[in-house]
């Protein structure tokens, strides 16, 4: 008698994605991270605020104080920009490469037999 | 000796106040002032006038020296109090205010200051124990005042109301020692104001310190400025409603920013200048052609010219014709001129602020202690003296070194975010991958049903497919550059910030230490100040 034996072993792999929800990470982080950039443009403010201080002083050293706070003011206006751009680009990266480490590769060994009984 | 001054700066307002109507036989009304202020008979005093000593009759100087002196109580002071100007009264001291201050050419009344000085001090030279000098002038009187002081050298205190100005071509004349030390230092015979002044602070350095000015708030004397003038003195109190406006500088051009770059106004700042030298060039050759008496009866002289001229017209009917001639091309200068149409519109809105000189509201505003002390200091960008609120500006030293601490303390918390809190963030996602796939790892057939239905349906047929077993692939790409480098580029951007701010400070600090130096307990709090900031 032939004893036909169908079992036998094997691999299958593939790629499984974890669930994860990206826009929520990303609404996370970024409230995090404008959070600290607008921390800093609040103490921009409180140093161009002190200019009252001076106000009422006379002579071109007052004045020369005064300007250059003012010229800060007006070069942070362009930097702000850029640090919202900044924020967004690593919001953006940083979501993508943790949506992306969700997406793991697997591999299944198993076996297939029409002996069920061989399979416990 | 006391070191406090028997008297206050308010009972020197009124002895002041009080000179106006002469000093002579004011002992009453001095013990009367005193005892208001402070309760108490005053310690015993002498007064001497210029008046009594037959000094000033020619020149319009009127001064007078209160000397307390009490050896049992070891008191030894002497409080010299100059008068001011007096229009209505006396026309002399308003022609020694253009004169002898805007060109620097009369000297009588400070010569008669200085001879009134000298003898006061011979007679209470017999006096036991030093002698401690006060001044106090108001108006023209504090520029004599300050003068003399400046010569002298020897005065504890000196008090200037509402002052005009020291004219240092005259101070030069005046004082051998100061005009020698420019000689020393300056080869050209014409050093220019600016130069001077600059020369001025620091050989009179020390008389600074002994010299404060006290000034209402809008009138007009302290607003006005001419070539060399020099109000010396460390401190300034500004009494009155402090929001009133300053009154326009007749010397100084309004538009002189907008002159640095526009033709117009430039062109228009040299006609003005022009002016207002041709105005004390012409002032000092009056002094020098004409004879004092002439110039103290002018206006009688002017009242009996304009009476004729009202009786017999035709007579004048040159001098008319020339009057409107010179008169139309004042006015045709005066109104194609941007600066001196402003000054003329600013000053008639202004007018009613000229009251405010009067002594009158120096003891008035003193009295209701409305006031605000500045410190006088030389701004080297405009070769000017400028007024410091030394209160205020400590405050914005501390809070901006406040601010910048607040920087850099976010700064560390966007450098902490950068290195430690992404990789947390990505290290604690990655944990919970992990976590997922330990799970699915434990239980194969279930996650092979889920992820591979395929291969678990498509069996062969009639075969059955167990899963044995799942291996994830748990290696972790590191997070990309493109997370980090934007936020690198923003900290390195609010370094430059702080780098920006910090130095800021920094040169603040090295500008405020040297315009303050002059007075010594402000110098040592810079100091401290400076150190209490280094430790923020």
């Amino acid at each position: 008698m032939f004893d036909f034996d169908f079992t036998h072993t094997g691999t299958t792999s593939g790629k499984y994605t974890f669930e994860f929800d990206g826009d929520d990470f990303k609404d996370e982080q970024a409230k995090r991270i404008k959070e600290l950039i607008k921390k800093d443009q609040e103490v921009n403010e409180k140093l161009w605020h002190a200019k009252s201080y001076l106000e009422n002083q006379t002579g071109e050293f007052a004045d020369a104080v005064k300007s250059k706070l003012e010229a800060a003011e007006r070069g942070y206006t362009l930097r702000a920009q850029q640090y919202d751009t900044g924020a967004f680009q690593h919001i953006m990266s940083f979501m993508h490469s943790v949506t992306d480490m969700h997406k793991r590769e697997y591999e299944i060994r198993y076996k297939e037999s029409m002996d069920e009984s061989e399979l416990t | 000796m006391n070191e406090k001054p028997i008297l206050s700066n308010n009972i020197r307002n009124k002895i002041t106040q009080l000179e106006y109507s002469g000093l002579s036989g004011k002992e009453k009304e001095i013990k009367k002032i005193y005892k208001e202020a402070t309760g108490e008979n005053p310690p015993n005093f002498k007064i001497y006038t210029s008046e009594e000593m037959g000094i000033g009759i020619k020149s319009g100087f009127d001064g007078a020296a209160i000397h307390f002196y009490d050896k049992k109580y070891n008191v030894n002071e002497v409080y010299y109090v100059f008068r001011g100007t007096e229009p209505s009264k006396d026309f002399g001291d308003v022609i020694y205010d253009a004169l002898g201050i805007g060109a620097g050419k009369n000297n009588e009344q400070i010569n008669d200051a200085e001879k009134m000085y000298e003898q006061v001090e011979t007679k209470i030279k017999g006096s036991n124990g030093k002698v401690t000098r006060y001044g106090d002038g108001h108006s023209l009187g504090g520029h004599l005042i300050v003068t003399l002081g400046l010569i002298k050298k020897n005065f504890k205190d000196i008090r200037a109301l509402n002052d005009a100005p020291v004219n240092l071509k005259q101070l030069e004349r005046l004082d051998p020692k100061f005009a020698l030390y420019v000689s020393r230092r300056e080869h050209d015979k014409n050093v220019s104001p600016g130069k001077l002044v600059n020369l001025a602070n620091t050989y009179y350095k020390k008389q600074k310190a002994t010299i404060s000015h006290t000034w209402v708030k809008g009138e007009p004397m302290h607003a006005q400025s001419f070539p060399g003038s020099w109000y010396a003195g460390n401190k300034v109190t500004m009494l009155g409603d402090l929001d009133t406006e300053e009154m326009i500088n007749i010397g100084k051009y309004p538009f002189q920013k907008e002159a640095k770059w526009n033709p117009v106004y430039m062109i228009d700042q040299f006609r003005y200048n022009l002016g207002v030298k041709t105005t004390l060039g012409g002032l000092g050759f009056v002094n020098d052609h004409v004879k004092q008496q002439t110039l103290l009866n002018l206006s009688e002289t002017r009242d009996q010219y304009l009476e004729s001229v009202k009786r017999y017209p035709f007579l004048h009917f040159g001098e008319i014709k020339a009057g409107i001639g010179v008169g139309a091309v004042v006015m045709v200068n005066a109104f194609t001129s941007p600066g001196a149409t402003f000054q003329l519109i600013k000053g008639i809105s202004q007018s009613k602020q000229a009251k405010l000189h009067g002594i009158n509201y120096v003891v008035k505003y003193t009295e209701a202690n409305a006031m605000k002390t500045y410190y006088q200091v030389f701004d080297s960008g405009s070769q000017e003296e400028i007024l410091l609120e030394y209160e205020q500006m400590k405050k914005f030293v501390y809070y901006c070194a406040n601010a910048i601490k607040d920087k850099v303390a976010n700064l560390n918390a966007l450098k902490q975010y950068l290195h430690s809190e992404i990789n947390e963030v990505f290290e604690a996602k990655k944990k919970k991958v992990k976590m997922k796939i330990s799970r699915e790892e434990a239980s194969p057939q279930s996650f092979m049903e889920k992820a591979d239905k395929d291969s678990a349906t498509l069996a062969w047929f009639g075969q059955k497919r167990v899963a044995e077993k799942v291996t994830f692939d748990k290696t972790f790409d590191p997070l990309d550059d493109s997370v980090f480098t934007p936020v690198e580029e923003i900290i390195s951007s609010i370094q430059e910030e702080v780098t920006y701010y910090q130095k800021f400070l920094e040169a603040f600090f090295q500008n405020f230490g040297k315009m303050m130096e002059a007075d010594e307990s402000v110098a040592s709090d810079i100091k401290s100040m400076k150190e209490v900031i280094g430790r923020i």
